[in-house]
C-alpha cells in the first residue's frame, strides 16, 4: 500500500500542528517519523489512522482518497505507546474480539468469521508471536513487553492494510527494548506490509527505519535513508538531532584576510578549509563536525594543511566503559570529544585537537547546509 | 353495651351520672333533653352531637342555674356524648338513666328532676394521664435516654481513645464533635424509633408510650396497606432504577463520545439541578395536573390526565418526573465512570473496526461495571426511600378502593415513605408508623450490607476474578425453588394473593408441585431438570405477569415476577445450562430438526437481506415520525380518520424505502403533504409541533444526503453543507431532554407574570404581563420574612456543618487512629438512614427538648445532613495538601490546632467553600424536616411557604399565581449562584461518584 500526503494541514485553534506536509511512502516500506515532542508526528499518525481529521489537504492510500473516511472504513492497525489491551479480557479474548465483531448484512447481520476460523487464526498468531503460554492470562498478569506483543498480535490478526506504531517501545524497560526492536523488524519482514513508526528516539529510528522522516514544528525537515540523514544532514537541526552525540558547531567570521571563530582570537589555520569557505562565498556561518571525528593532535607529527587545529581546555570528563567523553572549551564555545584512548585527562588540561577537512560540514547563518 | 328501654315509661330526657371512686360521690354530669323543636346547627364538633337523617348536628346547650342541659330533637337517630371534666389518672363509673325534667322559668331557668331510673351502668374505668402530664413524662424519658446515650458514647469513645498510642490522642478530640453530633442526631433517633415501634403511642390521644411488644407489627400485617405500599415501592424502585440507568447511561455516553463541546452540553443538562426539587416537582404538577385536570399538558396533547382518578397514568407520570429530576446526578455518575476508561481503548476499538453496539456491550459496560455497581446500590437505597415526588406531586393519589379501611387509606402512588409519613402526620400514630419505619430500615439495611460487601471488593480498575463455585449456587437455586413451592401451596390454600397465581387454584397447585419436583431433581443432580425447570419458571413468569396486567393495578401483583428474575440471574451466572449435555436420542433428534429449521430461516433472511438498501438515519427518522403520529392517533381525543390515513401512507413509505433508494425523493414531497395536513387538521398543538420538528430534521438530513450524492448543487445547499450543521439523532435527543426539563419552568414563569390565578398558557408570553403576584407576595404574604428565615437557618446549618467537618476531616486525613476506616464507613452508612426513616423519632426528640418550632432545632437537624459528603470532600482536599507542610509546622513547635488554623485552612479554601455551599443549598431547599419541625406561619422557610400556597393535590384553592411568583424569586438567585460557581459545584458533585472508594 502506497501512502501519500498532499499538503496536509492541521490546526488546533490558532496553533499549527502540521503545516502543509507532503510525502509519499512506498508500498511495503518501514517509515520512521522522527521528531522532538510537539513536532506533530503523532498528529500525522492519527491523521493516517483517521482518529483526527485534517484542516486541509489529503491522505491517499494507493491513489484512493480516504481523507474523510472514518477509521473503521480504512482497515489500518494502530499500536499505542501504553499498549491498551482490554483489561477485562484474556489474551485469547483480546485477539478474538475484533474478528468476532466483524459482521455483514444490512438488517439481519451475520458474522464474517465462524468460531472455527477465529480459533485457527488466533492459534496461528499466538504461534507466530510466540505468546502461546499467555493465552489464558489477563493483561495485568503480563510484563510490558508481553503486553505490547499481544497488542501487536491483535492488529496482525485482522490483516490490516497499514501498520501504525505510536512510540510503542517508550513504556518498555530498556533491556527489553532492544529485543522488541529486532522482533518488530522480524514482523515487518514476515508481513511485508507498509508500516509507519513514530518515535522521538533517534537510535530507534536509525536501527529500524528504511526511511526516516524528520519533523520539526509541523514541517518535514529532511526525509531519507538513515545514513543519508547521518552523513548528509540538510540543516543544523538535522545535524544536531541525528547521531549519538550532537554535532559540534563553531561560528566563524571572515575578517580581511583571515577567517576566525567569532568572538574569539582563534583563527582557522587550515588553508583547505579557508579555500572552501571562500569558494562557498560565505561571509558568516558555522563549521560543524561530529564528536567522533575529532582526534588528538600528536605533537610529533606535522600538521597537514587539510587539518583544522584547535587549542582547547578540558572542562569535564565523563567515562563510559572504554569510552571517554570530554567537554572541551574554546573560550565561550564547548565541544564534545569522544575518544577510546587509555590516556588519562585531567580537568583544566590544555589539549590540541585536529579535525580533517573532509569531515567538516558548512552551514550558512540561517542554519542551512551548503556544499 | 346492649340495653333496651321499657316502652311504657314516660321520660323526656337522659341523665348522665358520674361516680368518682376517689371522692366516693356521684354527681350529675348533665341532662340531654328531647325536644320537639330545635334549631339545626350544622356543625359537628361539640361535646354533644346527634344525627338526623344521617347528617351530623350540634346539640344546643341550654343555660340553666343548676345543671347542664343539652337539647336534642326527639326524632334524632343517635346521640354522641363526649364526657368532659374528668381528672386525669383516676377511676370513674358512668351511669345513664332516663328521667323527666321540667324547666322553671326565671332570669336563668333552673331544672327540676321529677323521676329517674338507671338503665345502664359502666364498670369502673381509669382515666389516662393528661396531655401535659404525658409530655412531662416523655420529656423526662427523652432526657434520661439522651443522657444514657451520651454516657455510653463517652465511655466507648474514651475506651477506644485510651487504647490508642499517645500521638493519636489529639485526633480523638478533633473527631469528637462530629461523631457526637452524629450519635445524637442519627444514631439515637434510629434506636429511639426502633424502641417506639414496640409501643402503643398516639400523639392525638395524649398517651405515654406503653410497651405492647409486637402488637404494632401484628396490626400492620392484618391490614392490606403494608403489602400494597411495599409492592408499589418495589415496582416503583424497579421502574425508576431501570429508566434512570438507561437515560443516565445514554446521555453520559452521548456527552462523552458523540458530541463536540462536551462542557456546554453537560452544563445545559446540569442546569436543572440548580432549581430546588420542590419547585420542579410542583411545576410538573401544574404542567400535568393543573387544577383538577385543567392543565397545559392536556391542552397540548388532547389528553385528559388527572392525578386523582387514573392510577396507571399517575404512576407512570410520577416515575417520569422522578427520572427526569435525577438525570443531572445520574449522568454525572456515569460520566465519572466513563472518563476513567482510557481514551486509547476507544481509539483502538474504532481502528479495529468494532461497531458501536459491541463497543458498548463489550468494552464500555464491563469497564464501568466495577465503578457503577456500588453506586447502583446507593441508587436503589435512594429510590426505596424516595419521598418528594410521591408526596408533592401526587400525595399518594389516586386512592385505591381495596386499600381503604379504618386503619388508613392508601393510594396507587403511595410509597412506603409517604405512607409512613401519612400514618405519622395525619393519623398521629407514632407507634405504628415507627413500626413501618423499622421495617423499611431493615430493608435498607439489607441493601447497605450488599453495598458494604461490594464496595470492599471494588477496585477502580478491572482485576481478574477466580472462577465461582458452582455447586453452592445449585443448592441455593434448589432452596429458593423449594421455598417458592411451599409459598405457593400456602398462598393458594389461604388465599394470600401476593405469592400465588390468582387466576385459578388448580394452575397454582400444579406449578407448586412441579417446582417441588424440580427442586428435588436438582438436589439429586439430574442435569436435565434444568431445562424443565426453566420452562416452568418461564410459565410462572408469564402467568404472573398476565394477571398483573389483567386485574386491577397492584392488587394482582405477584412477587414471583421478582423471584423468577432472581433465579434466572443465578442460572445465567452459573452457566449450568451451557454445561449440560442431553443424552437422550429423541431430544437430540428434535434438536437437530430445530437447527435445520433455524438454518433455513437464517438463509431465507439472508436472501431477504440482500434486497434491502443500506439502512441509515433516514429510516430511523421516518420510523420516529411514524411512532409520533401513531401516538397522537391513539392518545389525542380530537384526532380523526385523516390522521390514520397519513399514518398508513407513512408506513407504506417506510416499507418501500427499505427496498428502493429512489423513494427518498418522494419522501420529500410527502413531508410537504404532512406539513399541509398539520396546518389544516384541527388537532392538538403539541403533537403538531413535535411532528413538525421531526419533519424538519428529516428534510435537513435528506438535503444533506442529496449534496453528498451531488444530485443537484446550488449555493444555498452548499452553504448548508459548509456550516457545521450536523443532523444527528444524538443532538435531537439531547435537545429534546433539555426542552422537556425546561417546559414546566417556562409554565411557572408564565403563570408568575400573568394576572389572576390562570395556569394554562394561551400564548408564548403572557398577554397582559403584570407584577400583581409579586406585589401580593410582598404586601400580603410578607415573603421577605420567609427569605429571612431561610437565610438564618441555612447559614446556621452550613456554618455548624463546616466547623464539625473541618475538625473531623483533619483527623481523618492526618492521623491513623484506631477504627478509622470503620468510623468512616459508619458515617456513610448513617447517611442512608435519613429522611422519613428517622423523621418520627427526631420529631419527638425535638418536641421533648422544646426545640420544635424554633430555628435552632431546624439548624441542628439539617447540619448533620451533609456531613458524610462534606467529610469526604474536605478529607480529599486535605490529603492533596502535602503532609510535610504541617509536619514542619509541628516541628517548629506549633500545636495541631494552631497548624490546622494557620497552615491548612488557608490552603483549603475552595473545598470549604464547596462544602459550605452544598449544605447551604441543601438546607435552603430542604422540605421534609422543616415542614415537620416548623409550625408557626411566620417561621416557615421558603419551601414550606411555597408549598402552603398550593397545598396538596386535594386542596380546592391552590394559589398557583403566588407560588409561581415566589418560585421565580427563589430560582433566580440560585441560578446566578450556580452559573458563577458551576466549576466548584460540579467538581464537588462529581466526587460523589468516588465515595465508593471508602
Amino acid at each position: 500500500m502506497k501512502i501519500s500526503f498532499e499538503k496536509l494541514e492541521k490546526k488546533y485553534g490558532t496553533s499549527t500542528a502540521l503545516n502543509k506536509v507532503s510525502a509519499v511512502l512506498l508500498d511495503g516500506s518501514f517509515t520512521v517519523i522522527l521528531g522532538p515532542s510537539g513536532s506533530g508526528k503523532t498528529t500525522l499518525l492519527r491523521l493516517v489512522a483517521g482518529l483526527t481529521y485534517p484542516t486541509s489537504g489529503k491522505v491517499l492510500f494507493d491513489n484512493e482518497d480516504i481523507t474523510n473516511k472514518p477509521p473503521r472504513d480504512r482497515n489500518v492497525a494502530l499500536v499505542f505507546q501504553n499498549f491498551p489491551l482490554f483489561p477485562h479480557m484474556t489474551v485469547e479474548e483480546n485477539l478474538r474480539f475484533s474478528l468476532e465483531n466483524q459482521k455483514f448484512g444490512k438488517v439481519f447481520k451475520k458474522r464474517v468469521y465462524s468460531n472455527k476460523v477465529v480459533d485457527e487464526k488466533v492459534n496461528e498468531v499466538l504461534d507466530m508471536l510466540q505468546i502461546e503460554e499467555h493465552k489464558y492470562k489477563y493483561p495485568n498478569q503480563m510484563s510490558g513487553g508481553e503486553q505490547q506483543r499481544v497488542a501487536i498480535g491483535r492488529e496482525v490478526i485482522r490483516d490490516p492494510r497499514v501498520f501504525l506504531f505510536d512510540e510503542p517501545l517508550s513504556n518498555i524497560d530498556a533491556r527489553l527494548r532492544y529485543e522488541m526492536r529486532t522482533w518488530i523488524r522480524k514482523i515487518h519482514k514476515m508481513l511485508k506490509k507498509t508500516m509507519i513508526y513514530v518515535t522521538h528516539d533517534q537510535n530507534e529510528a536509525m536501527t529500524l527505519g528504511d526511511i526516516i522522516v524528520l519533523l520539526k514544528e509541523g514541517e518535514i525537515e529532511q526525509m531519507g535513508k538513515p545514513e543519508e540523514l547521518y552523513f548528509n544532514p540538510k540543516t543544523k537541526f538535522v545535524a544536531t538531532f541525528i547521531g549519538n552525540y550532537p554535532m559540534n558547531f563553531l561560528p566563524f567570521e571572515v575578517k580581511q584576510n583571515e577567517i576566525c571563530i567569532s568572538g574569539t582570537s582563534n583563527v582557522i589555520n587550515s588553508d583547505k578549509i579557508c579555500e572552501k569557505i571562500e569558494n562557498l562565498n560565505l561571509k558568516k556561518g558555522e563549521i560543524a563536525f561530529r564528536a567522533e571525528s575529532i582526534r588528538e593532535f600528536d605533537k610529533d607529527k606535522l600538521l597537514e594543511e587539510s587539518m583544522l587545529l584547535l587549542k582547547c581546555k578540558v572542562t569535564d570528563i565523563e567515562k563510559l566503559l572504554e569510552l571517554q567523553i570530554l567537554t572541551l572549551n574554546i573560550e565561550k564555545f564547548n565541544l564534545i570529544y569522544v575518544t577510546k584512548t587509555k590516556k588519562e585527562f585531567n580537568i583544566n588540561d590544555n589539549i590540541s585537537v585536529i579535525i580533517h577537512s573532509d569531515e567538516i560540514y558548512y552551514f550558512n547563518s540561517e542554519g542551512v547546509r551548503v556544499k | 353495651m346492649n340495653w333496651s328501654l321499657q316502652t311504657d315509661v314516660n321520660y323526656n330526657s337522659f341523665q348522665i351520672n358520674l361516680y368518682s371512686a376517689k371522692t366516693n360521690q356521684t354527681t350529675i354530669w348533665s341532662f340531654i333533653s328531647l325536644n320537639h323543636f330545635s334549631a339545626n346547627f350544622e356543625e359537628d364538633f361539640s361535646i354533644v352531637n346527634y344525627t338526623l337523617s344521617s347528617e351530623n348536628f350540634r346539640a344546643e346547650k341550654i343555660p340553666t342555674s343548676n345543671f347542664t342541659v343539652y337539647s336534642v330533637p326527639y326524632n334524632a337517630e343517635s346521640v354522641q356524648v363526649k364526657v368532659t371534666g374528668l381528672i386525669p389518672e383516676e377511676s370513674y363509673l358512668l351511669e345513664i338513666s332516663i328521667s323527666n325534667i321540667t324547666f322553671v322559668e326565671g332570669i336563668v331557668p333552673s331544672v327540676i328532676v321529677s323521676s329517674s331510673s338507671i338503665i345502664w351502668k359502666s364498670s369502673l374505668f381509669q382515666t389516662l394521664s393528661s396531655l401535659q402530664q404525658a409530655s412531662v413524662h416523655s420529656r423526662t424519658a427523652t432526657v434520661v435516654s439522651l443522657l444514657i446515650i451520651i454516657l455510653v458514647f463517652l465511655i466507648l469513645f474514651a475506651f477506644i481513645a485510651k487504647k490508642d498510642i499517645p500521638f493519636n490522642k489529639i485526633a480523638y478530640i478533633f473527631i469528637f464533635p462530629a461523631l457526637f453530633a452524629l450519635a445524637l442526631l442519627e444514631v439515637y433517633p434510629i434506636l429511639y424509633g426502633f424502641v417506639l415501634s414496640f409501643t402503643s403511642y398516639n400523639l392525638q390521644r395524649g398517651e405515654t408510650p406503653i410497651f405492647n411488644a409486637f402488637e404494632n407489627y401484628a396490626y400492620i400485617s392484618q391490614n392490606p396497606h403494608l403489602s400494597i405500599t411495599l409492592t408499589t415501592t418495589l415496582v416503583w424502585s424497579t421502574v425508576i432504577i431501570f429508566f434512570k440507568l438507561l437515560s443516565g447511561f445514554l446521555i453520559a455516553y452521548f456527552i462523552q463520545y458523540k458530541v463536540k463541546r462536551k462542557k456546554v452540553w453537560y452544563l445545559s443538562i446540569y442546569i436543572p439541578w440548580a432549581i430546588p426539587a420542590y419547585i420542579k416537582i410542583l411545576s410538573w404538577r401544574s404542567f400535568f395536573h393543573g387544577n383538577a385536570g385543567h392543565s397545559l399538558f392536556n391542552l397540548l396533547f388532547g389528553t385528559s390526565v388527572n392525578f386523582v382518578s387514573q392510577p396507571y397514568v399517575t404512576f407512570f407520570i410520577a416515575s417520569f418526573v422522578e427520572v427526569i429530576d435525577s438525570i443531572p446526578l445520574i449522568t454525572t455518575l456515569f460520566l465519572g465512570a466513563m472518563s476513567s476508561i482510557p481514551k486509547e481503548l476507544m481509539d483502538i476499538a474504532e481502528v479495529d473496526q468494532i461497531n458501536e453496539r459491541s463497543r458498548i456491550r463489550h468494552i464500555v459496560l464491563p469497564l464501568i461495571k466495577p465503578v457503577m455497581l456500588p453506586a447502583l446500590i446507593l441508587e436503589i437505597i435512594k429510590a426505596f426511600g424516595s419521598f418528594n415526588v410521591a408526596y408533592l406531586l401526587t400525595r399518594g393519589y389516586p386512592l385505591l378502593p381495596y386499600g381503604t379501611n379504618e386503619a388508613g387509606v392508601v393510594g396507587a402512588t403511595d410509597l412506603f415513605s409517604t405512607f409512613t409519613f401519612y400514618m405519622f402526620y395525619q393519623r398521629r400514630e407514632v407507634g405504628i408508623s415507627a413500626a413501618y419505619s423499622t421495617i423499611m430500615s431493615l430493608l435498607t439495611l439489607f441493601f447497605v450490607l450488599i453495598w458494604i460487601k461490594m464496595s470492599k471488593g471494588t477496585q477502580s480498575t478491572f482485576r481478574p476474578r477466580k472462577s465461582k463455585q458452582k455447586k453452592k449456587n445449585q443448592l441455593i437455586v434448589a432452596f429458593v425453588l423449594f421455598s417458592q413451592s411451599i409459598g405457593y401451596f400456602l398462598a393458594t390454600t389461604y388465599n394470600f394473593r401476593y405469592f400465588g397465581i390468582y387466576w385459578n387454584k388448580t394452575i397454582s397447585y400444579t406449578i407448586a408441585v412441579s417446582l417441588l419436583i424440580c427442586a428435588i431433581l436438582i438436589v439429586s443432580k439430574k442435569n436435565r431438570s434444568w431445562k424443565i425447570f426453566s420452562i416452568i419458571i418461564a410459565l410462572d413468569l408469564i402467568l404472573s405477569l398476565s394477571q398483573f396486567f389483567f386485574y386491577q393495578m397492584w392488587f394482582a401483583f405477584n412477587w414471583n415476577i421478582f423471584i423468577s428474575g432472581v433465579i434466572f440471574y443465578v442460572i445465567k451466572n452459573n452457566n449450568v445450562l451451557n454445561d449440560t449435555k442431553i443424552g437422550s436420542k429423541s431430544i437430540s433428534k428434535i434438536k437437530g430438526w430445530i437447527t435445520k429449521v433455524r438454518r433455513q430461516i437464517l438463509s431465507s433472511l439472508n436472501r431477504l437481506d440482500e434486497k434491502f438498501v443500506e439502512i441509515n438515519r433516514f429510516h430511523s427518522f421516518l420510523g420516529l415520525e411514524i411512532f409520533v403520529v401513531l401516538l397522537s392517533c391513539l392518545l389525542d381525543s380530537t384526532s380523526d380518520w385523516i390522521l390514520w390515513l397519513i399514518l398508513s401512507i407513512l408506513v407504506i413509505n417506510l416499507i418501500i424505502s427499505l427496498f428502493i433508494t429512489q423513494i427518498k425523493t418522494f419522501s420529500f414531497v410527502l413531508q410537504v403533504g404532512l406539513w399541509i395536513a398539520l396546518l389544516i387538521l384541527p388537532y392538538s398543538l403539541g403533537w403538531k409541533i413535535i411532528e413538525l420538528l421531526i419533519s424538519v430534521m428529516l428534510i435537513l438530513y435528506l438535503l444533506k444526503h442529496f449534496i453528498t450524492e451531488k444530485r443537484f448543487v446550488n449555493r444555498f445547499v452548499n452553504y448548508l453543507n459548509r456550516s457545521t450543521l450536523k443532523v444527528s439523532f444524538t443532538h435531537f435527543l439531547m435537545i429534546g431532554i433539555i426542552i422537556v426539563s425546561i417546559i414546566p419552568l417556562w409554565n411557572v414563569v408564565w403563570i408568575a407574570f400573568s394576572s389572576g390565578n390562570k395556569i394554562v398558557p394561551d400564548s408564548f408570553f403572557p398577554s397582559n404581563p403584570t407584577f400583581e403576584n409579586f406585589k401580593l407576595l410582598f404586601t400580603e404574604e410578607k415573603i421577605y420574612l420567609n427569605f429571612g428565615n431561610s437565610l438564618i437557618i441555612s447559614l446556621g446549618s452550613a456554618i455548624l456543618c463546616v466547623v464539625l467537618t473541618i475538625l473531623a476531616a483533619y483527623a481523618f486525613s492526618r492521623y491513623d487512629f484506631k477504627l478509622k476506616s470503620e468510623i468512616m464507613v459508619g458515617v456513610f452508612i448513617l447517611k442512608m438512614f435519613t429522611g422519613v426513616l428517622t423523621l418520627i423519632p427526631l420529631y419527638l426528640i425535638m418536641f421533648n427538648l422544646g426545640l420544635i418550632d424554633t430555628y435552632l432545632g431546624v439548624i441542628i437537624a439539617y447540619s448533620t445532613h451533609t456531613i458524610p459528603i462534606a467529610l469526604w470532600l474536605i478529607k480529599g482536599y486535605f490529603d492533596s495538601i502535602p503532609k510535610e507542610l504541617d509536619e514542619s509546622s509541628q516541628l517548629i513547635g506549633n500545636s495541631s490546632f494552631f497548624t490546622l488554623r494557620k497552615v491548612i485552612l488557608p490552603l483549603a479554601g475552595p473545598a470549604i467553600a464547596v462544602v459550605f455551599l452544598l449544605n447551604f443549598i441543601a438546607t435552603w431547599n430542604g422540605f421534609l424536616l422543616a415542614f415537620v419541625l416548623l409550625q408557626s406561619t411566620f417561621k416557615y422557610t421558603l419551601p414550606i411557604k411555597l408549598y402552603s400556597f398550593i397545598g396538596s393535590i386535594e386542596s380546592s384553592t391552590p394559589l398557583w399565581g403566588l407560588f409561581a411568583a415566589a418560585s421565580v424569586l427563589v430560582i433566580i438567585p440560585l441560578l446566578i449562584l450556580f452559573i458563577f460557581l458551576r466549576n466548584y459545584l460540579l467538581k464537588g458533585l462529581g466526587s460523589q461518584a468516588q465515595i465508593r472508594e471508602v
